[in-house]
């Protein structure tokens, strides 16, 4: 049939037994076919094999069969019934998971790439860990450029500083009024409230509550 | 030239009224199905359980395993036949169905057996070769268990059920030159296996 080849290839014989060829190649090989006795002789053993294969005896199902198949479809309607439901919904919503899974993964890939980032970020710039033996090692750590102001409790009130100045916690809503410093006043108040100098130790001026008055006492020329 | 394209038009229009009225009336009954009638299964079992049988017979070569792969292949359509869109003929959906069924169970029960030619062929294999009358349908019984399974379905698709080649790609997945050279090179393989026998009968 070609010039490598004189003789119809098998898989040509094959599909013209069963007229499977398109009528231009089927013609061609009845023509081979009238004049090789070889391919003549090799249609005829496949028309055998073919015809030995068609005398092979159909059986019938075991008549007990359909009542084997009854009782299991029986046993198992309820969840078919289910199942079924669940993959038909599945089955319609596979397009749309084929369409959205590779962004929803390219999100989660992202975002885990980010917590990723982000962590190693915090790891590489944190400083050293927090050792605080002392109230004052505590104090000498939160003082520069921290953010936290220092608590005390002082008088029967709290204080907190910021800015080097000590401020009553919930002042009310006044202007202070400046006590000058190493005056009388300034003298007596230090006398009568000795908390007062233990703030102005560790802070330039406290301003608080006296007697529904609010008071502002500076360090440095009160003497202390 | 009208009067000679009359008779082939009203021929396809025919057959596209039949092919309708089929497609129609296995809707109606996937449509009873649906709808829980359980009559339509019965039909369809009716119709088709002793094609189901035979291509399990013919692929495991045995009839008891035969009985429980039909079995469990109409479980598997009662369970999937919901899913039945109408894309190819119920037939051909319900061949593969079962083929598919006697893939996986086949495959996990016992390892593939390749195609050797120097091995003798096993006339006595299983009951439903015994069960075959006469040597020649047990020779060529035994010659089809003895291919490999992928010429073996397409052979027996072809010979046995009498499928077209596109019905035949439709139930395998494949390109129909696929099923074409599948079936050329079982049905090579089987006449190889059985020319002793026929160079030795008179």
């Amino acid at each position: 049939m070609t010039a490598l080849n004189p003789h119809a290839p098998t898989e040509l014989l094959s599909a013209y037994l069963d007229g499977e060829l398109p009528a231009g190649d089927g013609l061609q090989v009845e023509e081979h076919l009238a004049l090789c006795p070889s391919c003549r002789a090799e249609l005829a053993s496949l028309h055998r094999v073919i015809d030995s294969l068609r005398r092979l005896e159909r059986t019938a199902p075991p008549p007990a069969l359909a009542q084997h198949v009854q009782r299991r479809i029986a046993l198992a309607a309820p969840r078919a019934t289910a199942l079924g439901r669940f993959e038909d919904e599945l089955a319609r919503l596979r397009p749309l998971i084929a369409i959205f899974m590779p962004f929803a993964l390219v999100v989660a890939l992202a975002t885990i790439l980010y917590f990723f980032a982000s962590t190693l970020d915090r790891l590489e710039n944190r400083g050293p860990a927090l050792v605080i033996p002392t109230p004052e090692a505590a104090r000498a750590y939160r003082e520069p450029g921290t953010d936290t102001p220092e608590r005390r409790e002082a008088g029967g009130r709290t204080f907190v500083r910021t800015a080097g100045a000590w401020h009553q916690l919930d002042l009310p809503p006044a202007s202070p009024r400046e006590v000058p410093p190493g005056s009388p006043e300034a003298a007596a108040l230090l006398a009568a409230h000795p908390w007062l100098g233990d703030l102005l130790a560790d802070g330039e001026s406290v301003t608080f509550v006296l007697e529904h008055e609010v008071i502002r006492l500076q360090t440095g020329e009160t003497g202390t | 030239m009208m009067a000679r394209a009359v008779p082939g038009t009203a021929a396809v229009v025919a057959a596209a009224a039949e092919a309708a009225a089929l497609g129609g009336k296995e809707r109606a009954l996937v449509e009873r199905h649906r709808y829980g009638d359980p009559g339509a299964f019965e039909e369809i079992y009716g119709r088709f359980s002793e094609m189901v049988f035979n291509l399990a017979l013919r692929l495991s070569g045995d009839r008891d395993e035969a009985a429980d792969l039909t079995q469990e292949a109409f479980l598997r359509i009662y369970r999937h036949l919901g899913k039945f869109r109408g894309g190819s003929s119920l037939k051909t959906w319900v061949y593969r169905v079962a083929l598919n069924h006697c893939r996986s169970k086949l495959s996990r029960r016992r390892p593939a057996e390749p195609l050797d030619d120097a091995e003798p062929v096993d006339p006595a294999r299983g009951p439903e070769s015994r069960a075959l009358a006469g040597d020649a349908g047990r020779r060529v019984a035994a010659a089809l268990a003895g291919l490999p399974p992928m010429f073996r379905e397409a052979v027996v698709l072809r010979d046995l059920e009498g499928l077209a080649y596109q019905e035949i790609a439709d139930v395998l997945g494949v390109r129909t030159g696929t099923v074409r050279s599948r079936i050329a090179r079982g049905r090579d393989a089987l006449r190889r296996l059985l020319a002793p026998a026929e160079e030795s009968a008179p």
